[in-house]
């Protein structure tokens, strides 16, 4: 923690990871009852806890670390827009079903290698989020990782909605392995991880499944960027109107 | 939570139907919680091949209890026997092709199956009657099913930590989790 | 001894018939149609308080909803696989649901307007269902039984989640108060309603008491609930929509007032606030799912085949 001369930096670094799990949390929450299958519907909601249990733990570590005065819930629901620091694939809108797994699945190919470096964080108490998070994470994957398959060799249609989610999604991969000033220094504190250093073990497991899947890698180059400094796509918006409207519309109270 | 709506016009009086008619194959499920001694049975789920049954059945069966192992048969793996069946008095020869079965028993009426163990048997009805020999001492209210023990798709003891362990920290799932003052009568 | 006579022998006796056994075609239907219901009601119940997940107020209340919206879908997955034991699927159940030829419980045709009526349900509807589903963990079908005692145990937060958010409320601002207040009035009936009609007017109950099917009657059950809930309004602060309820002495129970049957049967009949809105978000999201039920089944087939190749 020497390196580190203000908590502000380590409490940013909680909050984007927390940001990340609490927005993807709220995408999931909203599909909530229209599954394909009740099963479906079960295993969603245990991914959307997982996600929003992770986003408390280090929301409420972040708040602390901030020591003015915040807590988790405040950081959630009175944060604007161009606070959120989350990721902008995670904020995408839950078109179909295809786009709702495939996301999943290029999140949790990320989550995992970061979870696995950040167990080992100079910072115990990231650290033992992170260990924690990291058995979520595999199963999540490997949940995520059997729709994509199943649904790029499936049907025709289910091949062509699958590949149109990795086509469409795929401009917003990029971005979790750009990392900025914070993410040297914290890399460098021994607190956090270099985020290029995920991309190689992301690649792997997300070509190995696009191949197993009969689906083709996207052409699309593009990196769009933005998340990590509040600069968010539409979508980002709407969302937090729903989710922070009840704290918003009676400041202060207790729910 | 209805038991209680009255039957109205255009209602379907009886039904007909096959509960083999499902598009996702029926997947039971058995579960040996930590603590326990044997797999219990634990209802079942509808999937469309073996992980994502095993899947299902983690995500359906294991949000609070806390497992050690899950197992998901084929319903159609399992052949069942019950008091009103007749059985042969004897076992198959000796010598013929034999396979090793499961055999789970549920001990009388109103009880769940119990995974009893592991037979070596020719054909579903020879491993019944090996269970019923081996594992019962009645026969009363007692049921017994049977499934070629490769018909068993079993989670991978490698992969406990991340089918049941996730569970452990949600404690808003159980009751005391809520303080709920006692005046108000049992909750 | 033959099915008929072992049947009678096994109700006489309190056991459980079992899926194997000799059962009156009556029966098995009854039950059907009751335990479809009873799973119908529990995926229908996922709309309205599904509708509050994305605005609950804390990071905390969104975590416990979300988990009481699933335990709901748990218990319509265990009560289809009870069902199921009865020789009929759960896609067939589905589709008499949608095309209206099965019915769910008429409280899910209410809507949850404001974040109180989530404490609301919980408090009155899932303690409604709790006094139903403990009576019936003594049903005589030992499948049905046992869906309810694993239902149960889940139901057991439900209820004291509901009941922790109206006691946040009702000390809370003055608008929270009113809020509690009024989700408390329209809530208060149709859970009244939920045991359906008055005994000497449900034309099941007398067939399903002697099966054992239905151990306890409609009016004994809501007079139960009624017993237990007046108390838990008491400690709120809360006024209970009902004049004339008041402490029969005489009794050892509290008198209540008559429900507005008409209310009742619009709403059963499918006029209730909500009833389109909840058949056609159902209807919707399975229709939405079909490419991907369908494309599983072909990913399985396809998986099988190159094993045997
Ligand atoms: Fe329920
Ligand atoms: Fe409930």
């Amino acid at each position: 923690m020497d390196t580190i001369t203000t908590s502000r930096p380590l409490a940013t670094y909680l909050i984007r990871h927390g940001d990340d799990n609490l927005v993807l949390a709220q995408r999931l929450a909203e599909y909530i009852s229209w599954a394909p299958e009740l099963e479906e519907d079960l295993a969603i909601a245990n991914i959307a806890l997982d996600h929003l249990g992770v986003a408390h733990h280090l929301l409420a570590y972040a708040a602390s670390v901030e020591g003015d005065g915040r807590d988790a819930d405040a950081l959630a629901f009175l944060r604007s827009e161009r606070e959120f620091t989350n990721l902008l694939l995670v904020e995408r809108p839950n078109d179909d079903f295809a786009v709702i797994m495939v996301r999943q699945f290029l999140f949790d190919a990320y989550q995992v290698p970061l979870w696995e470096a950040l167990a080992g964080s100079a910072d115990t108490t990231l650290a033992g989020i992170a260990a924690k998070a990291v058995k979520e994470a595999r199963y999540h994957l490997r949940h995520s990782r059997n729709w994509v398959v199943t649904l790029g060799d499936g049907t025709e249609e289910s091949h062509r909605r699958t590949q149109h989610a990795f086509d469409e999604l795929w401009r917003f991969t990029g971005e979790m392995f750009v990392g900025d000033a914070l993410d040297t220094d914290m890399a460098a504190a021994g607190i956090g991880v270099d985020p290029a250093s995920l991309e190689a073990p992301w690649r792997r497991t997300v070509l190995e499944a696009i191949a197993d899947a009969t689906l083709s890698e996207p052409e699309d180059t593009t990196v769009r960027v933005g998340g990590r400094s509040g600069f968010h796509t539409e979508a980002l918006g709407h969302m937090l109107g729903e989710m922070q409207w009840l704290q918003r519309a009676y400041p202060g109270l207790e729910w | 939570m209805s038991y209680s709506v009255p039957k109205i016009a255009g209602e379907s009086d009886t039904i007909v139907g096959r509960t083999e008619d499902h598009l996702w194959a029926r997947w039971e499920v058995f579960v040996r919680p930590r603590g326990g001694v044997t797999h219990v049975y634990s209802e079942s789920v509808h999937a469309p091949d073996a992980e994502t049954a095993l899947l299902n059945a983690r995500d359906t069966y294991l949000r609070r209890v806390e497992g050690v192992s899950l197992w998901v048969i084929p319903s159609g793996a399992i052949s069942r026997w019950d008091e009103h069946q007749a059985l042969p008095e004897s076992r198959s020869e000796e010598g013929s092709a034999r396979r090793l079965w499961e055999a789970f028993i549920r001990h009388r009426r109103g009880a769940q199956f119990l995974h009893a163990g592991s037979i070596v048997a020719a054909d579903a009805v020879d491993a019944i009657v090996r269970a019923r020999d081996a594992f019962l001492t009645k026969t009363d209210g007692v049921a017994i099913w049977v499934a070629p023990s490769e018909a068993i798709v079993a989670a991978d003891p490698d992969e406990a930590e991340m089918l049941f362990e996730p569970f452990a920290d949600k404690g808003y799932r159980q009751a005391t989790y809520y303080d709920i003052p006692e005046e108000v009568g049992y909750m | 001894m033959d099915g008929e006579e072992r049947f009678r022998e096994i109700i006489a006796a309190d056991e459980k018939v079992e899926p194997g056994d000799w059962m009156p075609e009556g029966y098995r239907q009854t039950l059907i149609r009751q335990i479809a219901q009873h799973a119908h009601s529990e995926v229908i119940g996922m709309q309205p308080e599904g509708n509050w997940i994305t605005r609950a107020p804390t990071l905390k209340r969104k975590a416990i909803l979300m988990a009481k919206v699933q335990d709901e879908a748990g218990h319509g997955l265990y009560l289809y696989s009870a069902a199921e034991t009865l020789g009929v699927s759960r896609d067939e159940l589905v589709r008499l649901l949608h095309e209206g030829r099965q019915k769910y419980s008429s409280i899910f045709n209410y809507p949850t307007l404001t974040w109180a009526d989530i404490g609301a349900i919980g408090w009155l509807v899932d303690g409604a269902a709790i006094t139903n589903q403990v009576a019936l963990t003594r049903t005589s079908y030992g499948p049905y039984s046992r869906a309810m005692v694993r239902i149960c145990k889940e139901e057991s937060f439900h209820q004291r989640q509901g009941y922790e958010i109206m006691m946040v409320l009702a000390r809370g601002s003055e608008e929270q108060r009113a809020m509690a207040q009024d989700a408390l009035d329209r809530f208060w009936w149709p859970s009244l309603m939920m045991f359906g009609p008055h005994d000497s007017e449900s034309t099941h109950s007398d067939q399903s008491m002697e099966w054992k099917i239905k151990p306890v009657s409609n009016d004994d059950l809501r007079q139960q609930f009624v017993d237990a809930t007046v108390p838990q309004a008491e400690y709120l602060g809360l006024t209970i929509p009902d004049p004339d309820l008041r402490w029969n002495a005489e009794r050892g129970h509290y008198d209540f007032g008559e429900i507005d049957w008409d209310e009742f049967w619009r709403v059963v009949k499918g006029h209730g606030p909500m009833n389109r809105e909840r058949m056609a978000h159902k209807i919707e999201a399975w229709e939405r799912g079909a490419w991907v039920r369908e494309a599983a089944v072909a990913h399985a087939a396809k998986r099988t085949a190159a094993r045997s190749a």
